[in-house]
């Protein structure tokens, strides 16, 4: 059985619920332990959120990662939308430009182990979180 | 709304007094807002006191769901209703802990059943302290195996 799953389109609000079950389906093979896998599954609906809220479309891609002996999960959301003006800012507790609780993205960070976000106004935002078993 | 219409109603119960407001797996921004709606004027139509919103079933609660259920808590709570969420499951408490979500003094409970206990002994502050108490002690409880492996 292939684990990996295809990137994740998110074009309807659909697509955020369907990422969601899909990054807990993964995290559970690989074997992470319930509270785990709800967090890899809320960081990937905060993720998804973000995409379709601010970039309207952009896909997630989940994929198992082993990193010398131990595996772990891996999330990418990619998106060509407006781009991120200032990244220190998105990623502090409480700021947002819509009328969200601004949480989303640090949240992330604190839901994964390791976190990387890059973006400008040409090429979009992408964001990798991974988190280790 | 871009995309097709998934709105679905929510079916809400009046059960020993309580309106039980159950939130099913697949949410939509729209259909979160329209839950909050039917229960602010459920409250208003029938001046219920007695709230419980089940989370049981919801998917996940990120930032965006916990920011709506708990501004509907307020809102209900200014119309004369209190709210218990039940189906707090502990790592939906850790998880929103690491979303920086303010519980404020929203009441939690893991069971329905807990919910209606709640609800039902007319809580008094101390009790409520004590499920207080409760909720923080299941989240350490959660937290302290993970100190564990950073240390190895
Ligand atoms: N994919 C994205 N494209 C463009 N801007 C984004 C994206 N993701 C996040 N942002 C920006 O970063 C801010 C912070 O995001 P977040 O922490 O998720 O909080 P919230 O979504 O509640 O505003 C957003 O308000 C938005 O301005
Ligand atoms: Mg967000």
């Amino acid at each position: 059985m292939n684990h990996n799953l295809q990137p994740i389109n998110i074009t309807h609000e659909v697509d955020i619920a369907i990422a969601t079950s899909e990054a807990r389906v993964l995290a559970e093979a690989v074997g992470f332990k319930q509270a785990e896998q709800y967090m890899i599954a809320t960081a990937v609906s905060e993720l998804a959120r973000n995409i379709f809220h601010y970039a309207k479309e952009g896909k997630i891609t989940i994929k198992i990662i082993e990193k010398g002996t131990q595996k772990g999960i891996e999330i990418i959301a990619q998106d060509n939308g407006p781009g991120i003006e200032d990244i220190d800012k998105a990623m502090t507790d409480h700021f947002s430009t819509g009328d969200g609780l601004g949480s989303g993205l640090p949240g992330v960070k604190r839901l994964m182990d390791e976190f990387e976000i890059s973006s400008d106004s040409r090429q979009g935002t992408k964001v990798i979180a991974r988190k280790l078993l | 709304m871009k995309g097709k219409n998934y709105l679905s109603k929510v079916v809400m119960n009046i059960i020993q007094g309580c309106l039980v407001v159950p939130i099913h797996g697949e949410l939509y921004d729209e259909s979160v807002l329209q839950i909050q709606r039917d229960v602010l004027e459920k409250i208003k139509n029938t001046g219920i006191k007695k709230v419980i919103i089940d989370l049981s079933g919801a998917n996940v609660i990120d930032s965006f769901l916990g920011q709506v259920i708990s501004d509907t808590v307020k809102m209900a709570s200014m119309l004369g209703a209190t709210t218990v969420l039940t189906g707090f499951k502990p790592e939906v408490v850790v998880s929103l802990i690491d979303l920086d979500f303010d519980f404020g003094d929203i009441q939690t409970a893991i069971t329905l059943e807990d919910g209606f206990h709640k609800l039902q002994s007319r809580l008094t502050d101390e009790e409520i302290e004590d499920a207080d108490d409760e909720t923080t002690e299941a989240i350490e409880e959660l937290e302290e195996p993970e100190e564990e492996e950073d240390e190895s």
